[in-house]
């Protein structure tokens, strides 16, 4: 069997990501230690999501699933549940931090105080899930620990319960019912996994479902779709309302939790690691590619941060259009290469 | 093999093959969505061989395998999973709406208990759960298809009340026919051969058992297990082994032949073992026998 410590770590490995940094410290101090990069790439991060509702654009840069992904193919297992009431959820998160069982709570960032000097929130159309590790959950307050910072600090219970609640889960129509009241856990596989075939079966899994997607939403799909909406939303939105598009996506691809670059340096780094592991050369060229994917995604977002504060964010529109085609283009090229090298691993 | 009886409602029973409940469950949606997969291919994309599971866990990898199954298949897979099925029931309502508003509203993936023939007690299995009422559901299992009072699923005493919804690729939806499932089916045996290697809930579990030196008193009670699990008198006599030879001699060409030729023994081993020795020597050797596969399969 791996042990591993019945507590979180005293003082949190700082990270990019909340599941991502989460998952590189459920395996700190056992013989499974992964880094943040490697447990983003295990978990197939590598992702593109598109979609817009009225006159709001939903952006994100990963894949789906990323906590899952990682335990399936490591042999391990996440478990979670979901309750009716914010009082099963302290029943459940107490009694699995008291079995050492190291309970996390599926909640919404926006709702919690920590982030509120760190990410402008009022200007995002957040959405999705954020990873909250549970260290110790009292009467009045929560022991908790978060991607950005070493330390723990405490929320008290009303802004848990406000955050695991998931206010904002039903602002988009074609989401899923939220996981509201949500705890999770981690179980260990029994033995040590092959974490060099876990490497190149994420790589292929994860570039396989980026090139050819479940909707128009995911993937190459949606950034056609994202290049093709930036092209009308000029005269589908108001100046304001194009304003606070722009600002959105660039905070979200920019600051909310990527490690910057749209995850694709986080990926970079994940991939660098894996070309050493498996003796892979073309992975180190392929992590090159990702790293200057993520400076292209770093000055997309600049430029769309600076449209959305300019009197006319639509001057030299079409240099804008033109540096997302591009984009998209390098973008499915290094997909392919890495489909590429999945094919001939495989 | 033995046939089993599974029953149509409103219809005669009908005589068919055993199968793999999970296996069955999936082949239902994906028949429903319109795709033509061959058995071995979603089996490969199960999870692989199901091991005994510990007590209070879903057989068969419980919904993790499910969305797991999905992710395996190239789909997008909603899950939802609770101890309150209360909760579950408004959960699965606003996903069949979801369904609805995506494309249509199909059928999802869970586990209930369900009569299996030759075992006096019900056994929680995988279920298809469709045609979802203000007042029913119709729960379908490679052993029964039945139409369920909403009552009789909230009183199903589950560890774990729950879903997962296979959300369709596009390119599926337009064009079915093109859909070539080998590349996902032979990464996902792959990764299947990975789990049953590390899991708790694969053959690293039941070395664990088996190390433990168990008395015949506890190797029969997990005899019985595997029993109610594969199906009882009715069911597949190798615990699924041949459904696993199948499918690496499909999509696991590239393994070397050790690895068929252990899961062969193998599916022997647990025919033996099923039907009349059911002795602690016997389940190490299958244990031996399968991880010993599972290494040749992995120094590849």
């Amino acid at each position: 069997m791996i042990t591993h410590p019945p507590t979180w770590p005293a003082t949190y490995r700082r990270g990019s990501h909340c599941f991502s940094t989460m998952l590189t410290n459920l395996v700190a101090d056992t013989p499974l230690d992964l880094g943040e990069e490697m447990c983003f790439g295990i978990g197939g991060g590598l992702g593109f999501m598109y979609y817009r509702e009225g006159e709001s654009c939903y952006i994100n840069g990963r894949m789906h699933n990323l906590e899952h992904s990682f335990a399936r193919r490591l042999g391990g297992t996440i478990s979670y549940v979901c309750h009716a009431t914010f009082g099963q959820f302290l029943t459940t998160a107490r009694a699995w931090a008291e079995q050492g069982r190291r309970p996390f709570a599926y909640c919404e960032a926006q709702e919690l105080d920590a982030f509120a000097g760190v990410v402008p929130w009022h200007r995002v159309n957040a959405f999705g899930e954020h990873a909250l590790p549970l260290i110790e959950i009292g009467t009045e307050h929560a022991v908790v620990h978060d991607y950005l910072w070493g330390p723990a600090h405490t929320v008290d219970l009303a802004e848990l319960e406000r955050a695991t609640a998931l206010p904002h889960a039903a602002d988009v129509s074609m989401a899923a019912p939220a996981r509201r009241f949500a705890v999770g856990r981690f179980d260990f596989p029994a033995r040590l996994p092959d974490i060099a075939g876990a490497c190149v079966a994420a790589i292929a899994d994860n570039v396989s479902m980026y090139l050819h997607p479940t909707s128009n939403n995911q993937g190459v799909r949606a950034l056609k779709l994202f290049e093709r909406d930036l092209g009308s939303l000029p005269d589908l939105l108001p100046v304001g309302g194009l304003r606070a598009q722009l600002a959105s996506i660039g905070i979200m691809t920019e600051q909310v939790g990527t490690g910057g670059g749209n995850y694709r340096r986080l990926y970079s780094r994940f991939l660098r690691q894996a070309a050493e592991l498996l003796a892979a050369p073309v992975l180190a060229s392929a992590a090159t590619a990702y790293a200057r994917l993520g400076n292209r995604w770093k000055a997309l977002a600049r430029d769309l941060l600076s449209r959305s504060e300019a009197a006319e964010p639509t001057t030299d529109w079409r240099d804008l259009l033109t540096a997302v085609r591009e984009l998209r283009t390098a973008e499915t090229r290094a997909a392919e290469n890495l489909n590429a090298f999945a094919g001939s691993a495989a | 093999m033995t046939s089993i009886m599974r029953a149509r409602p409103g219809g005669p029973t009908s005589s068919v093959l055993p199968g793999h409940p999970a296996v069955f469950a999936w082949q239902e949606i994906l028949t429903d969505i319109g795709l033509t997969v061959p058995s071995e291919a979603v089996f490969a994309c199960t999870g692989g061989c199901p091991y005994v599971a510990p007590a209070a866990v879903l057989p068969f990898g419980g919904y993790e395998a499910a969305v797991g199954f999905g992710a395996a298949l190239g789909f997008y897979c909603d899950d939802f999973r609770t101890s309150d099925p209360e909760l579950a029931l408004w959960a699965l309502r606003a996903q069949i709406d979801l369904l609805r508003r995506r494309w249509r509203p199909l059928p999802v993936f869970g586990f209930l208990p369900q009569p299996v023939p030759g075992l006096a007690e019900p056994q929680v299995v995988p279920v298809v759960l469709r045609d979802l009422s203000p007042d029913t559901v119709r729960v379908t299992s490679l052993f029964a298809d039945r139409v369920l009072g909403l009552g009789q699923y909230l009183s199903a005493h589950l560890p774990e009340y729950g879903y997962a919804a296979l959300t369709p690729a596009l390119r599926v939806v337009v064009a079915p026919a093109r859909l070539d499932v080998t590349p996902y089916a032979v990464r996902g045996l792959r990764t299947s051969l990975r789990r049953q290697l590390t899991a708790t809930t694969g053959v690293a579990g039941l070395l664990e058992f088996v190390a433990g030196n168990p008395t015949a008193t506890e190797t029969a009670a997990y005899r019985d297990h595997m029993w109610a699990a594969a199906g009882g008198a009715a069911g597949d006599p190798t615990f699924f082994r041949d459904d696993m030879v199948a499918a690496l001699q499909v999509y696991g060409t590239e393994l070397p032949d050790s690895v068929i030729a252990g899961f062969t023994r193998s599916a022997a081993l647990h025919a033996e073992f099923l039907s009349y020795d059911a002795t602690p020597s016997l389940l190490r050797e299958i244990a031996d026998t399968e991880h010993r596969a599972l290494l040749a399969g992995a120094r590849r």
